[in-house]
């Protein structure tokens, strides 16, 4: 599987990271705040985590931070003026938010409602991705014909179950 | 790989199952296609959850657990509802074969005609206590009936000895005893009298009463009482013919008769005077309510 046309070298990746993080934060928070949002995830990446230099890194650890930050920014909404900077340290934070884990158990909830609506296909292959089994296993496991069957498979799995959980897991 | 292939690899994403080349290649397409991008930063919320191993525990017992699918036919309420169906079709269907016009919603009719009353049964007064070896028999002629040719009494069945025994007779007694009777009395008086007033106004007048009793000889002998609003006439009916025996016009009173004590006796109550009563006739309509009276029988015992 050859990789897509992609920004070589960090100063280029995180141009593009900012780039697609002030679109999502635009779509999904508040356009005014878009450009602080993704330029607060950008400085903890600059500042927080200089040696990472892969996209392969720099993209999944721009999507952890993005959602602390977003997480703050919705918190700071109900509190009336702590800046978001204070929050964007949380996600360093070895303390867990009893906030954030009070979400999470709800969220965690919501999932296993779902799952126990799919059906029996799809239960499989979100166990066998849960046991860590990747595409290829899972093709041998559930008798597939090809691996692209399996990511199909997998994609109307996945639509269902987020579908299940009212369009969002968050 | 473009955007909508690398789609299929956000479902390994969040489960961490991708390979090192599925990652760069999802990546890569993020970083090119907002839509997947958005799609991506989505899946993180799932992916954070999924990285915790207790979650992971929690989810993994989760879908171990297969949810028990019970057949439709297998489970009580679905039973006892088709169990309820078949016995209402069952039941509807029974009742129509056996009763189709019950069914089948009634036409409307008009109200209903009272039946007709059985055949009409002679009226057997007891004797009263003071006398208790002679029979008290009264009789209401129907309107129309057979004619006689005798006017001899027809045989009747002795009463029973242990029917109470009424002290007197009266065209009410009778009336009451005799509902047919009394419906073809009421209607034949309407008829001939001319309307239904009178017939009204008859029936609320105070009904003659009669009792049978013996005089010092031993003779039968009738006693009639009767209220106000009707004329009284009794007449003696032989193969001779009829004879009045009275009273003719009394408005209301008591008389005593001493009739011949074998023959028997056409009690006539109008509500409009007769000038020549003994033309009324034995049998037929007549201008009021007739009761034949029997004459007195001795007791045997």
């Amino acid at each position: 599987m050859e990789p897509a046309s992609q920004p070589t070298g960090r100063a280029a990746i995180l141009s593009t990271l900012r780039e697609r993080i002030v679109a999502y934060a635009a779509s999904r928070y508040e356009r005014e705040s878009a450009e602080d949002l993704a330029q607060e995830v950008l400085v903890v990446i600059h500042e927080k985590y200089p040696q990472v230099e892969r996209m392969e890194d720099l993209v999944p650890l721009g999507f952890q931070i993005l959602r602390f930050k977003l997480a703050a920014a919705r918190r700071k909404a109900f509190r009336h003026g702590d800046h978001l900077a204070s929050d964007a340290d949380l996600l360093l934070s070895p303390d867990p938010d009893p906030e954030a884990e009070a979400e999470r158990a709800q969220r965690m909830e919501r999932l296993v409602a779902a799952l126990a609506r799919l059906g029996d296909r799809c239960r499989d292959l979100f166990r066998l991705k849960l046991q860590g089994k990747g595409f290829a296993e899972i093709q041998a496991l559930l008798g597939a014909e090809s691996l692209a069957t399996v990511y199909t498979w997998d994609h109307r799995c996945r639509k269902h179950l987020l579908d299940q959980m009212g369009g969002r897991w968050a | 790989m473009n955007a909508r292939e690398a789609e299929k690899l956000l479902g390994g994403y969040a489960t961490g199952i991708l390979t090192e080349a599925e990652r760069s290649a999802l990546f890569a397409a993020a970083l090119s296609d907002q839509d997947l991008f958005d799609a991506l930063a989505d899946e993180e919320a799932l992916r954070e959850l999924l990285s915790d191993p207790a979650m992971k525990a929690r989810l993994m017992a989760a879908l171990e657990t297969k949810p028990k699918v019970i057949p439709f036919w297998r489970r009580p309420s679905s039973m006892t509802l088709a169990a309820s169906l078949l016995v209402a079709i069952g039941a509807t269907l029974m009742l129509k074969r056996q009763h189709p016009e019950e069914i089948l919603p009634k036409p409307s009719r008009p109200a209903p005609v009272m039946e007709a009353a059985p055949p009409p049964k002679a009226t057997v007064p007891e004797p009263a206590k003071a006398s208790p070896k002679v029979d008290f028999r009264a009789r209401v002629d129907k309107a129309p009936a057979p004619v006689e040719k005798k006017l001899a009494p027809p045989p009747l069945p002795p009463p029973p000895p242990s029917a109470p025994a009424p002290a007197e007779a009266s065209l009410d007694a009778a009336m009451v005893q005799a509902p047919a009777e009394r419906r073809e009395s009421n209607k034949t008086a309407q008829g001939v009298a001319g309307g239904a007033v009178g017939a009204f106004m008859l029936a609320r007048s105070k009904a003659p009463t009669w009792t049978w009793d013996k005089d010092a000889t031993g003779h039968p002998r009738l006693t009639v009482s009767w209220g106000p609003g009707g004329h009284l006439y009794l007449l003696e009916r032989s193969v001779d013919g009829a004879r009045v025996l009275g009273p003719t016009s009394e408005s209301e009173g008591r008389s005593v008769f001493s009739p011949s004590g074998t023959l028997p006796l056409d009690l006539y109550w109008s509500n409009a005077p007769v000038s020549h009563p003994e033309n009324l006739p034995a049998e037929g309509p007549v201008a009021g309510t007739r009761v034949r009276i029997q004459p007195p029988q001795e007791n045997p015992r």
